[in-house]
């Protein structure tokens, strides 16, 4: 499984959530999953190629067209609200890769 | 993994209770700083500004904080951090997480050499403690020690 992280640039903003999210996934052991931190003008080139997708919350109405599962983060050194909608986040994604 | 938050975070790119009226003069006064130490050229102001508005408010990345930054092409000299507190929180713009009172701006060469500093930053911002004595301080060189000092108490913790 494949976990995007989406700013503007793609090494600042989102690379900080890449940093978070891999510690949360190693905390709760969960492997083949895949983070990749990019900037919004790539990620609309290559958005097929991911499962989640994660940003921040203001960055929605950049993220329009994706069929991705979308998990948006308010505050992002927040490590429990990031644990929860990614987690979360993960289960529906495995959900809809079943369903397929 | 590079550069650590304190090889990037100088004394002078630091200040506490500054005082701005909107945005753009929080933008210009933390650019200045690391103009003054050669860190960026003029330019990486106007593009900072450009970014934050082509790109929207999502540079605040939690409440009351601000991440800001361009390209490495946009006029970065060194890779540098740079951190103000506000005296009197401003409004960036974001659906939630205003106003702002501490502003953080980075200037990275590449890609890759600001990450160590970056899991540094992100680290400190995630503690409320860290976040609480970082917004009482009111004198800058205090406030350049309790960001050394926390940074060093969170690496040994992990």
């Amino acid at each position: 499984m494949r976990i995007t992280t989406v700013c503007g640039m793609g090494f600042g903003t989102s690379m900080m959530l890449k940093l978070f999210i891999d510690d949360i996934l190693k905390e709760e052991g969960i492997k083949n999953v895949q983070v990749v931190p990019t900037d919004l003008g790539s990620f609309k080139g290559q958005q097929a190629d991911t499962d989640i997708v994660v940003a921040p919350t203001d960055m929605e109405p950049h993220l329009k067209d994706t069929t991705s599962v979308i998990v948006l983060i308010k505050n992002l050194v927040d490590k429990q609200e990031l644990k929860e909608k990614v987690l979360k986040g993960i289960k529906k994604a495995q959900a809809k890769e079943e369903r397929r | 993994m590079g550069f650590s938050l304190k090889e990037l975070l100088l004394e002078n790119s630091v200040k506490a209770k500054v005082q701005v009226t909107d945005r753009d003069e929080a933008i210009d006064y933390i650019g200045n700083l690391l103009i003054k130490t050669s860190s960026i050229t003029e330019s990486y102001i106007s593009a900072m500004k450009k970014v934050f508005a082509e790109l929207g408010p999502y540079a605040v990345i939690a409440p009351g904080i601000v991440l800001l930054h361009a390209r490495p092409e946009d006029g970065v000299i060194h890779a540098c951090l740079g951190l103000i507190t506000l005296k009197t929180p401003i409004v960036f713009g974001h659906s939630q997480n205003d106003p702002v009172d501490i502003v953080i701006a980075l200037g990275a060469k590449d890609k890759e050499s600001h990450i160590k500093a970056l899991a540094e930053l992100a680290n400190l911002l995630s503690n409320q403690q860290s976040l609480t004595k970082i917004r009482e301080t009111s004198s800058s060189k205090d406030l350049y020690k309790v960001i050394i000092l926390l940074t060093s108490q969170d690496s040994e913790r992990n």
